[in-house]
């Protein structure tokens, strides 16, 4: 069953409408892929579906109850997390000091301390650099404490968007097997990514969005069979995969 | 080098000068490193400007001055009924009206601190009148003398109570959830909306914080201060710029070190130079930070 499912979503900033009528789903304990051109409103998706802007029309229902309209708050108490696009770590705390802020909206008698211990044995690196100001990481670590920060409150749903962005290609690779790795302990996956072959190999199914508005979806290892996307992205974003 | 200057006194003098001004100076650097970082923390947070600040911390001060000359009440008494009252102040600015202009272009958000300015300076220039007023009493008066040195008691109390303030401060932003909340807000407000902190609530706690500190600052400084709705709120809000933009424009830690510089800067050069320019010696400083290392004296990674 679909855990989240949005319908008719439009959205966008002020006067301008960004999407325009996205419809999508993820299914339980899946890695859902989004991926589609730049502008085509993806990171404007995440942004809706965690309550930072607000629809003009349509729904977003998370387990079944409509989450238009809720906090942060209510949506990371509800199981949601969200691992912002950019490298959004706060630069003068320390790597631990980050993973606290990923609970900070945690019940007083949440084990925080052993949150932490788990995300360290997830990612045994942060542990030894534990008391490292988050400035002074490298791409691929701050990657992990992205994610550990998203993993605090133990989500059952997480919107990843664009985790390889900015990455040398060589740990590209790395970066998807964390995804996987997180999404084996259960944790279904809605992710944003620009290099879809790599992508696709470790997604389940995946959406193409065009101008604010889904264009296909499909299962992820048939998605390149239709030679319409094939020609639209892939031969785009070969070269853009090099570049980045 | 000294020799060339326009000198006041003879050598002998200087010896004693100096080391005067150096504690006098250090003591002052406390309250301005106080009056700094409440201005920083609002920068640094709400990303606003507050030109209306030197006219907050005049408030601390004339309630202050009404406390002792009309009631009798002891000035260190005020300072708790200060920080509740500039808190409760700064908290509604942001929530009434600052809010409103937070996604606007920041000339809008200039107008309207400097309307503010404008509807304090002159409510206080209405109510307390053009003339320049001072607090007549306060439990420590006088003088002590240190190692030689001359200290007023005021401002050795002044230190030290804001020197306790700038400890508690830090403290609060580094040890407690809210005020490590308030830190990633500062960093990162839409990293820290998706960790669930509500990014409207910490800008709100900025500037009631950030004003509670004048309110400490203003409270101290009343009671060797004369005080004026005109000049005293001027002169507070060039200091704390000069201070804030010294240490890296929002940057909490670089404020502390600009306030200081710019009181031994003031206190030095007083002292070593014409007592009449102190003004113009930090103004000077100030000018030439911006030209030559705009992102402030310091750089502690944090500032903008």
């Amino acid at each position: 069953m679909a855990i989240l499912d949005i319908e008719n979503l439009h959205a966008g900033y002020g006067q301008h409408l960004v999407l325009k009528g996205v419809d999508a789903q993820a299914e339980e304990g899946d890695i859902t892929l989004v991926m589609g051109p730049n502008g085509a409103g993806k990171s404007t998706l995440f942004k809706t579906i965690f309550g930072l802007l607000d629809p003009s029309e349509g729904s977003v229902t998370f387990h079944g109850e409509d989450i238009t309209g809720c906090t942060q708050e209510e949506l990371l108490d509800r199981g949601m997390a969200y691992v912002l696009q950019r490298s959004a770590l706060f630069e003068d705390m320390t790597i631990r000091e980050n993973l606290e802020m990923g609970a900070y909206v945690a019940d007083r008698d949440y084990d925080v301390d052993g949150k932490i211990e788990e995300i360290y044995d997830l990612f045994p690196i942060l542990e030894e650099r534990s008391n490292a100001k988050a400035g002074t990481l490298s791409g691929g670590q701050r990657q992990m404490v992205e994610f550990g920060r998203g993993l605090m409150l133990d989500p059952e749903f997480m919107l990843i968007d664009e985790p390889t962005a900015g990455l040398a290609p060589k740990i590209i690779d790395q970066v998807f097997e964390r995804v996987q790795q997180i999404n084996e302990t259960g944790v279904t996956i809605f992710m944003i990514e620009q290099n879809i072959k790599t992508g696709l190999e470790y997604s389940d199914y995946a959406y193409v969005l065009d101008n604010g508005a889904t264009r296909f979806h499909g299962p992820a290892d048939t998605i390149l069979d239709n030679p319409e996307i094939r020609d639209a992205y892939l031969s785009e974003n070969v070269s853009y995969e090099g570049s980045e | 080098m000294v020799g060339s200057l326009p000198l006041q006194f003879g050598w002998i003098e200087y010896l004693n000068l100096v080391p005067q001004a150096f504690f006098s100076g250090l003591l002052m650097g406390l309250v301005y490193a106080l009056v700094a970082v409440g201005l920083a923390l609002i920068w640094g947070v709400a990303d606003i400007v507050n030109f209306a600040y030197g006219e907050y911390m005049l408030i601390a001060m004339y309630v202050t001055l009404i406390g002792a000359n009309n009631y009798g009440i002891d000035p260190l008494f005020m300072i708790p009924v200060n920080v509740v009252l500039l808190f409760v102040a700064g908290y509604v600015t942001y929530k009434l009206v600052i809010k409103r202009v937070m996604d606007a272009p920041m000339l809008s958000q200039i107008f309207v601190t400097f309307g503010i300015l404008l509807i304090l300076r002159f409510g206080m220039l209405f109510v307390m009148g053009p003339d320049t007023q001072s607090v007549e009493t306060f439990m420590f008066d006088g003088a002590v003398v240190i190692a030689g040195l001359n200290f007023s008691l005021p401002k050795i109390v002044t230190g030290v109570v804001s020197l306790v303030t700038l400890v508690v401060f830090f403290l609060f932003l580094n040890r407690t959830k809210t005020g490590k909340g308030i830190r990633a807000t500062a960093q990162d407000p839409e990293a820290a909306q998706v960790m669930g902190i509500d990014p409207d609530y910490m800008n709100g706690l900025a500037w009631g914080i950030g004003s509670a500190t004048v309110g400490v600052a203003g409270t101290m400084v009343a009671t060797f201060f004369s005080m004026q709705p005109e000049l005293t709120p001027t002169t507070w809000t060039l200091f704390a710029f000069a201070s804030v933009a010294l240490g890296g424009f929002g940057n909490i830690l670089g404020a502390v070190a600009g306030g200081m510089v710019i009181s031994m800067v003031e206190h030095l050069g007083g002292v070593l130079l014409n007592p009449s320019y102190k003004e113009l010696y930090i103004f000077l400083v100030f000018i030439l930070v911006l030209i030559y290392k705009p992102e402030g004296i310091l750089n502690w990674g944090e500032g903008e």
